[in-house]
């Protein structure tokens, strides 16, 4: 493995960064004099052997941060969480989308119409129903028809 | 060299008394170890993260109320948290997943589905394989978590000579289990 087992031996004990982990763990498995050497070691020599071998492990574990977390309020955590925010933003864009949906709807609006000057037919009107009537004419030899609705007193609008 | 267990009862009555420097040394000296071991119980780095720091969270919002060893307590909250874990992947699994997965591998352990980078992972893995339950676990509080024989017996609720027998029958082994991850290798 191009590693000496003085080199291996040195680094177990002392956890030195001699050589990477990695080399070093690969050469102990394929050397039987190493294998013989590390039958020998205590156990607690052992036990640190493999920690060493394991090496730093990759986890992002930061006391002060836990610290903090666990100084936090129940609000603060919350907060924190983004619950607050998240429920926050919900509320808002809900209100949001029911009021765009409302304004939506068709509403029923009044529309009057003046008839100023036509130069084409005079328009025709015909009452369609006792409650309705209709008003034909061309503008421009487009055919447009207007309905009217009448109220009570026999007036349209 | 002091002992894992010598290293909490130093700093265990400091963090009682809210000593947040204790608590910080503590920390940083033991979650190495821990973080091995949870990742052999669970198998992937991101929920080893979660489950660590929620259980030194614990540690430290119940440090006025632990009666057991605090090491104990800490070992406990740890196995419990990777239960959890256990017990969420499998409400997410499908049934169809499920069955699949034990159509494919009739032993399955969530250890063995994950892709090992690392030569000793591999070799843990290869531990579980072929040591029993007991003996597996026993091995894996000597060699992660640097327990002594009597911690591990307290811990597991067996005598000391049985942790004695199942460490030294495990390091007679070694030279076989080296051998034979080196020849995958090869």
């Amino acid at each position: 493995m191009g590693v000496k087992c003085s080199v291996v031996r040195e680094a177990i004990l002392t956890a030195g960064d001699l050589y990477d982990r990695k080399r070093i763990y690969r050469h102990v498995m394929s050397c039987n004099a190493c294998q013989e050497w590390f039958d020998t070691l205590d156990d607690r020599q052992f036990q640190e052997s493999f920690l060493y071998f394991l090496g730093p492990a990759p986890v992002e574990v930061h006391p002060r941060e836990i610290l903090v977390r666990a100084s936090k309020t129940w609000v603060e955590r919350l907060v924190s969480a983004g619950i607050l925010m998240s429920f926050l933003v919900l509320t808002v864009v809900g209100t949001l989308s029911l009021w765009t949906k409302s304004s939506r709807e068709i509403k029923p609006m009044r529309v009057e119409y003046v008839f100023e000057e036509v130069d084409e037919e005079p328009p025709l009107v015909e009452s369609v129903s006792p409650h309705m009537t209709y008003v034909a004419f061309q503008i421009e030899q487009t055919d447009v028809l207007l309905f009217f609705e009448k109220d009570n007193s026999g007036g349209t609008h | 060299m002091k002992t894992k267990t010598a290293e909490w009862d130093a700093l265990w009555s400091r963090i009682q008394n809210d000593d947040e420097s204790a608590f910080e040394v503590l920390v940083s000296g033991v979650k190495d170890q821990y973080a091995w071991w949870v990742y052999l119980q669970i198998g992937d780095w991101e929920n080893v993260q979660d489950v660590l720091n929620e259980a030194f969270l614990r540690l430290w919002k119940n440090r006025k109320h632990i009666r057991t060893h605090p090491q104990h307590w800490f070992f406990r909250t740890l196995h419990n948290l990777c239960m959890d874990v256990h017990r969420k992947r499998g409400r997410k699994h499908t049934f169809l997943e499920k069955w699949r997965k034990r159509k494919e591998s009739p032993s399955y352990e969530s250890i063995e589905h994950v892709e090992f980078e690392h030569d000793m992972v591999r070799f843990f893995a290869l531990l579980k394989k072929r040591l029993g339950e007991q003996e597996y676990m026993v091995f894996t509080l000597f060699a992660l978590l640097g327990y002594s024989y009597d911690e591990i017996a307290r811990e597991l609720g067996i005598s000391a000579s049985t942790v004695r027998s199942h460490v030294h029958h495990v390091r007679k082994k070694l030279k076989t289990f080296w051998k034979e991850i080196a020849g995958e290798h090869a």
